[in-house]
């Protein structure tokens, strides 16, 4: 199954800012009972409730995002159902009049979002500039929890998992174990877990493939130029007009190439990085809401650079990165990092805003740890095109690789988090893959090497 | 101790009536056999198609999404199977998303687990080898119908004769027509899956007299009186693995075997398989020709409330309750969106781009079983080579949709 990327974003009336964070942080409390009317709805992996401040002349705005298996417009009236009343005092704060949301679900799709990069994706009025990514594709929830529960009970099988005997009938003696339970029998029917499978290859063919690709979704409007050529010189009746149409292609390709470098290159010599130290209250209020679990939520919104440019390179590095995700690396990690569970970038519609919204693993230093050694390009292009980012080269060179910087820098503009659900807060992603493997394992392993290699997942060996 | 069914007071079985190879019934099951660019071209221009009250899915994620949702869309296996004897006791548990079917699924895994796997591919083994060995040509048709049906009278423990093995065959089939099939009460295949169903519940009968006297406990019966049932329970969930057992297994074997003999590179790979008694190889391999011609275009579904499918996509369909629902497993295993290289024959490919046995809850029960008669059914056939003449191929007979008579040449 897809996973869908809810984006609601609804904008607050002048001067009712404080009262709808308020609410928010109301909901986060467990008494209130909407973590679990969330979770009674089953399809919800993560949601967050958050208020961004005001932006020049644009209101603030109440962002809802929420990770779901299904369709949005399933997903909407499934969550205008269950959270009606929290949700219609909400949109009541924000401004949004009765009349306008007697159908609370449509309301909510009327204000949501389809993240995209491409020209097409972001043309509608629902569409906006932004890259959604999942680190567990093709795994719904109750899967994710199933099998949780699965690889529990049969590392609760000691007995028969350790012992001098052959891996294959350990295996066998499991599968034998639940097939007699009678309660585990969809566990035996192969499923497919995208994250297991080899990586994808990296390299000048992927690279071929994403430039192709860029023609229809990103660089068509420079066929204007061509066109443009082509039909003076059919007007003016100078020969072979097709054939200066022709010419012009390569022509205007090399010259937005060459401006764009120069306009760039200038850009970043020009640019200066923010050194000054996060303000520690600020910093002191999203650490409190950090690490109460393994899994952590980082909102970070920051402001693009003035100018059309730096729009176009944000959507050019946008669009490039979805690509090499979808293209090349093992599926569900970015770049070598395994512990993004769901994420997105946004550019907030009417706003300078770019909001970067993570699930992850583990602490905070270790996932910036992680962008900073293995995969410093990814946010580096994307990130400087925001005010304040470490210097950088050609987009996506140096940047986050500065990383005491870039650590400072994250820090300065992440905003505490005012309501987060996470359906499984304390299951990493790590361990999401083990159990997809150890179910793939009692489902499709069809030899003693396969079993030897199931067994190794309980940390138990066999001859 | 065997017994034969009384055949007075019980439903007219007429097999001749199931037998039709008039030009419509020719045309018929040509078309089922070419279902596929008919799936293909919906698949990319009318992935979800209504028809009056049926509704037609073709695309991987809404035929999964339907299978998935038996909230909604209920599986009619168990009321079929019991239309055929009604008023006769509880629904086959298995074959339903009720109460039911969590403590079914509990007692028939209690008693039918992977350690009989071994005694059924001996079994089989020891059936099928003998008949192979020295014969120049066969009837495959009629071969894996009876291996079948033998596999089903020992493995349950009915109580059947020789002589009676042969028709018993044909009700299983019979009834396996109608219980996976889309046809109304009152159709000739309602008909004729009645008449068998009778008969068949009269061996039930008493055959679980005989146990009740007799218990073998490495039968299926003897274990399910061992766990104390009653006969009503132990009738109607033998008549729903038989219903499976011997229909379903004998069609995805006649149709893997046509695969094979369609496609000259499957048959080289399945044979190699089964000459170096791979048998986990040729498992694969046979699974692998019956994406090709599954035994149903899907399992069909009955819709008990409204439900919108593909919602927000441009797939976006309403489905009514009281809508007939055919999620065609059988496209899906082709589209390309979710299945590398659908039509290239590749026995390495994930197990899970298979729908053969289904999806979501009711995926196939008897897995595990069913590779088995796969594998031991057609192994001795492809360790001597099997082929079939144009004489042979117009010479195929169908009982329903099974091929009743399917001659092969050996050697």
């Amino acid at each position: 199954m897809t996973p869908c990327f809810l984006t609601v974003v609804v904008p607050i009336r002048p001067g009712q800012e404080a009262a709808v964070l308020a609410k928010v942080r109301t909901m986060a409390n467990p008494t209130t009972g909407v973590s679990a009317a969330i979770a009674a709805l089953h399809i919800v992996h993560f949601m967050s409730l958050s208020v961004i401040d005001p932006d020049g002349g644009a209101p603030a705005n109440l962002i809802m995002e929420a990770s779901v298996d299904g369709t949005a417009s399933a997903a909407l009236k499934k969550l205008a159902a269950g959270l009606k009343t929290w949700l219609d005092d909400l949109l009541t704060l924000a401004g949004i009049a009765p009349l306008g949301r007697r159908d609370l679900a449509g309301c909510l799709g009327r204000h949501s979002h389809v993240l995209g990069a491409s020209w097409a994706s972001t043309c509608s009025l629902q569409g906006a500039l932004g890259l959604p990514f999942c680190g567990s594709p093709g795994m719904t929830l109750g899967r994710i929890l199933a099998e949780r529960d699965l690889a529990a009970r049969i590392a609760g099988m000691a007995t028969l998992l350790r012992g001098p005997d052959r891996a294959w009938n350990k295996l066998q003696a499991v599968r034998q174990a639940l097939w007699q339970a009678g309660d585990a029998k969809w566990a035996f029917a192969p499923l497919n877990a995208p994250f297991l499978g080899p990586a994808r290859p990296r390299g000048s063919l992927v690279t071929a493939q994403i430039l192709l690709a860029a023609f229809p979704a990103l660089l068509w409007p420079l066929g204007a130029v061509p066109l443009l050529t082509g039909l003076l010189a059919w007007s003016f009746g100078w020969p072979s007009p097709v054939t200066f149409g022709l010419w012009a292609v390569p022509l205007t390709l090399a010259l937005a190439a060459g401006s764009a470098f120069l306009r760039l290159r200038r850009e970043e010599a020009n640019d200066t990085p923010e050194d000054r130290a996060p303000n520690p209250d600020k910093v002191r209020a999203v650490m409190d809401k950090e690490n109460q679990h393994q899994l952590n939520l980082l909102i970070a919104v920051t402001p693009i650079k003035c100018g059309w440019f730096r729009r176009l390179t944000l959507r050019g590095a946008l669009w490039v990165t979805g690509q090499a995700l979808a293209r090349s690396g093992r599926a569900g990690f970015l770049g070598d990092v395994g512990v993004v569970q769901y994420a997105r970038w946004l550019l907030l519609p009417g706003t300078r805003q770019v909001v970067f919204l993570s699930n992850y693993d583990g602490s905070w230093e270790s996932y910036l740890e992680d962008f900073v050694n293995l995969v410093p390009y990814g946010p580096t292009a994307i990130w400087s095109n925001c005010l304040g980012f470490p210097r950088t080269r050609l987009l996506f060179g140096a940047g986050a690789a500065d990383g005491d910087r870039f650590r400072r820098w994250v820090r300065r503009h992440q905003i505490p988090t005012a309501f987060w659900y996470a359906a499984y807060p304390d299951l990493p992603l790590g361990r999401i893959r083990t159990n997809a493997a150890i179910r793939k394992g009692i489902a499709a392993a069809r030899t003693d090497t396969e079993a030897r290699a199931w067994l190794a997942l309980f940390g138990a060996a066999s001859p | 101790m065997d017994a034969n069914p009384p055949a007075a007071e019980l439903a007219p079985f007429d097999p001749a009536s199931l037998r039709d190879n008039s030009l419509l019934a020719r045309v018929l099951r040509w078309g089922l056999d070419h279902l596929g660019p008919v799936f293909a071209v919906l698949r990319r221009f009318w992935p979800n198609l209504r028809l009056s009250t049926l509704v037609i899915l073709t695309g991987r994620e809404d035929v999964e999404a339907v299978l998935a949702d038996t909230e909604a869309f209920h599986v009619r296996f168990g009321t079929r199977v019991a239309d055929q004897h009604p008023g006769r006791g509880p629904v086959f548990g298995l074959g339903t998303d009720g109460a039911s079917y969590a403590p079914a699924l509990k007692q028939v895994s209690a008693t039918m687990g992977f350690g009989d796997l071994p005694w059924v591919a001996g079994m089989l083994r020891g059936y099928v080898a003998p008949q192979v060995a020295t014969a120049q040509c066969v009837d495959l048709g009629a071969l894996a119908r009876l291996a079948q049906a033998e596999l089903g009278r020992r493995y349950l423990g009915l109580s059947i004769t020789p002589e009676v093995l042969p028709q018993f065959a044909l009700w299983c089939l019979a009834m396996g027509n109608y219980a996976f099939g889309p046809q109304k009460p009152g159709s000739k295949a309602e008909t004729a899956a009645r008449g068998a169903g009778e008969r068949v519940a009269a061996l039930m009968q008493v055959s679980i007299a005989h146990a009740r006297v007799d218990p073998d406990p490495d039968m299926l019966l003897g274990r399910l009186i061992a766990v104390g049932l009653d006969d009503a329970t132990i009738d109607a969930t033998l008549t729903g693995l038989l219903c499976a057992l011997v229909p379903a297994s004998t069609l995805a074997i006649l149709h893997s075997a046509q695969v094979l003999l369609a496609r000259p590179e499957a048959m080289a790979v399945s044979r190699a398989a089964a000459l170096a008694d791979d048998d986990e190889a040729l498992g694969r391999c046979l699974l692998e020709a019956v994406r090709f011609k599954p035994i149903f275009p899907g399992p069909f579904r009955d819709c008990v409330m409204d439900r919108i499918i593909a919602d927000g996509t441009s797939r976006k369909i309403l489905v009514r309750a009281g809508d007939l629902v055919l999620p065609a497993t059988q496209s899906a295993m082709m589209d390309r969106r979710r299945v590398t290289d659908p039509g290239v024959f590749n026995p390495g490919r994930p197990a899970a781009d298979t729908l053969v046995f289904g999806f979501g809850r009711h995926w196939c029960f008897g897995f595990a079983v069913g590779q088995i008669q796969l594998v031991e059914t057609l192994k001795p056939l492809l360790k001597r080579g099997f082929s079939q003449s144009r004489t042979d191929r117009a010479d195929t007979r169908y009982f329903g949709t099974v091929p009743e008579h399917l001659p092969v040449q050996l050697g």
